[in-house]
């Protein structure tokens, strides 16, 4: 990890300039041991929030990795900048829930879950999941435009998404650069979807228990990749290695 | 974009997360917190949604074979719509027919834009019209029986 | 926040600001047209 050398820091770091070679070695030793840490915590962490039904586990857990993410930037070790863990598995996170989500309506759309379930929150939130369900013959919702969204998110932006968040997180260059082009992928995924709703505007909310609003106050915290954009962009580049 | 700090700059600095210049501090600092709130919310809503949806449709009174068997019944406006379990086969996405297939009874005015007509299902409203419905039933067949 | 922007990062400022209200306006714009054909084409009722 190619990080620029907090000199003075919390003034912390102990380098002896004359067995300077030593110290860094051994804090650099440290800081790989701290981040592994934090890291154990965030990944399961994240592991069970991705499940979305056992997120209330998820949340402590990960709130514990980022706890020990920000006392070891305290204690002066190199560890990732907050913002740089805080996007990257949010990031995950937003790509691992849809494309569980979306995997389910497109492959085990038979199942009893998913025909009590998602036609359930279909008739709360989004017609477009309750009527007609299975009707296509690869069942999953019928409304129009969906499937397309469907494939293109799961087979394509979400995993260049998740792959880039995890070398993000790796502090690599490269991660860097594809979550900006996978998050502005989500800017384009955000307005195609929204207008094809919209164009489609009976058949996904007359119907539902909560009109407009119950799909709107549900998916309005996967602008994720929104909030991503501008950091992306005024981050200095030169934190993440080649 | 390296950073080019002046001896009055580095104090600033020091409170600064690597790779966040002063220029974008604030931008960075109001990021990271609507990015928490968007993490609350996202596990708040996700871990609630089941639960909430379940007990709305009628469970546990309904197991969720009942339920899958009322929604059906809402959604092809036919009572004697039924929801195959263990799902066929022969059914989506396996191949064969549509579940829409061969009925006529849905609500639905296609068109370009189609329209569903369907009625919002109200709190728990899933356990009533299933125990209506098995009135009626058994009054018809106890007339039916004299 | 006490440097001097240098024209790079004001312009880069500036186009983010710029994109955050596109979208976010367009969301919202999204939101009131359906919120509002909501009431007009009955779908509360």
């Amino acid at each position: 990890m190619a990080f620029t050398d907090k000199t003075g820091g919390s003034g912390r770091v102990m380098t002896n300039p004359t067995s300077g070679g030593l110290s860094y070695d051994q804090h650099e030793e440290d800081s790989k041991i701290a981040q592994r840490q934090a890291d154990k915590w965030l990944i399961t962490g994240t592991a069970f929030m991705g499940t979305l039904v056992f997120g209330f586990i998820g949340l402590p857990i990960f709130l514990r990795g980022l706890y020990l993410q920000r006392k070891a930037t305290q204690d002066g070790m190199s560890v990732r900048p907050i913002m740089v863990t805080l996007i990257g598995y949010l990031v995950i996170l937003d790509a691992f829930i849809n494309s569980i989500g979306w995997g389910l309506d497109l492959m085990a759309n038979h199942s009893l879950l998913n025909r009590v379930f998602f036609t359930a929150w279909g008739n709360y939130a989004d017609n477009g999941y309750f009527w007609e369900y299975n009707s296509l013959f690869i069942g999953g919702t019928s409304a129009p435009g969906e499937k397309g969204w469907e494939i293109a998110c799961i087979f394509v932006v979400f995993p260049m998404r998740i792959a880039a968040g995890i070398a993000f997180l790796q502090m690599k260059r490269w991660g860097h650069q594809w979550l900006i082009v996978t998050c502005w992928m989500g800017v384009v995924i955000w307005v195609g979807y929204v207008v094809n709703i919209t164009m489609y505007a009976d058949i996904r909310f007359d119907g539902t228990i909560l009109p407009v609003v119950g799909w709107w106050a549900f998916d309005i915290f996967y602008i994720t990749p929104f909030l991503a954009i501008p950091y992306l962009h005024t981050v200095n580049r030169e934190i993440f290695a080649d | 974009m390296s950073k080019n700090t002046t001896a009055a700059d580095s104090e600033v600095d020091q409170e600064l997360p690597p790779g966040t210049t002063p220029a974008f501090a604030r931008m960075h600092k109001w990021l990271k917190r609507f990015i928490i709130v968007c993490l609350f919310g996202l596990v708040i809503e996700g871990a609630f949604t089941v639960p909430v949806l379940a007990v709305w449709y009628g469970a546990p009174t309904l197991s969720l074979t009942e339920i899958c068997d009322e929604f059906m019944k809402v959604r092809w406006n036919d009572e004697k719509a039924e929801c195959k379990y263990p799902h066929p086969i022969d059914g989506p996405p396996f191949g064969g027919p549509g579940e829409g297939t061969g009925r006529t009874t849905a609500k639905t005015e296609w068109g370009v834009q189609p329209k569903s007509n369907l009625d919002r299902i109200g709190f728990r409203e899933l356990v009533r019209n299933k125990e209506e419905r098995e009135a009626r039933e058994k009054a018809k067949a106890q007339a039916g029986a004299k | 926040m006490n440097a001097p922007l240098n024209k790079q990062d004001r312009d880069r400022k500036r186009a983010l600001i710029v994109l955050q209200l596109t979208i976010y306006g367009f969301l919202l714009s999204m939101f009131i047209l359906q919120l509002v054909w909501s009431f007009q084409r009955g779908w509360w009722n």
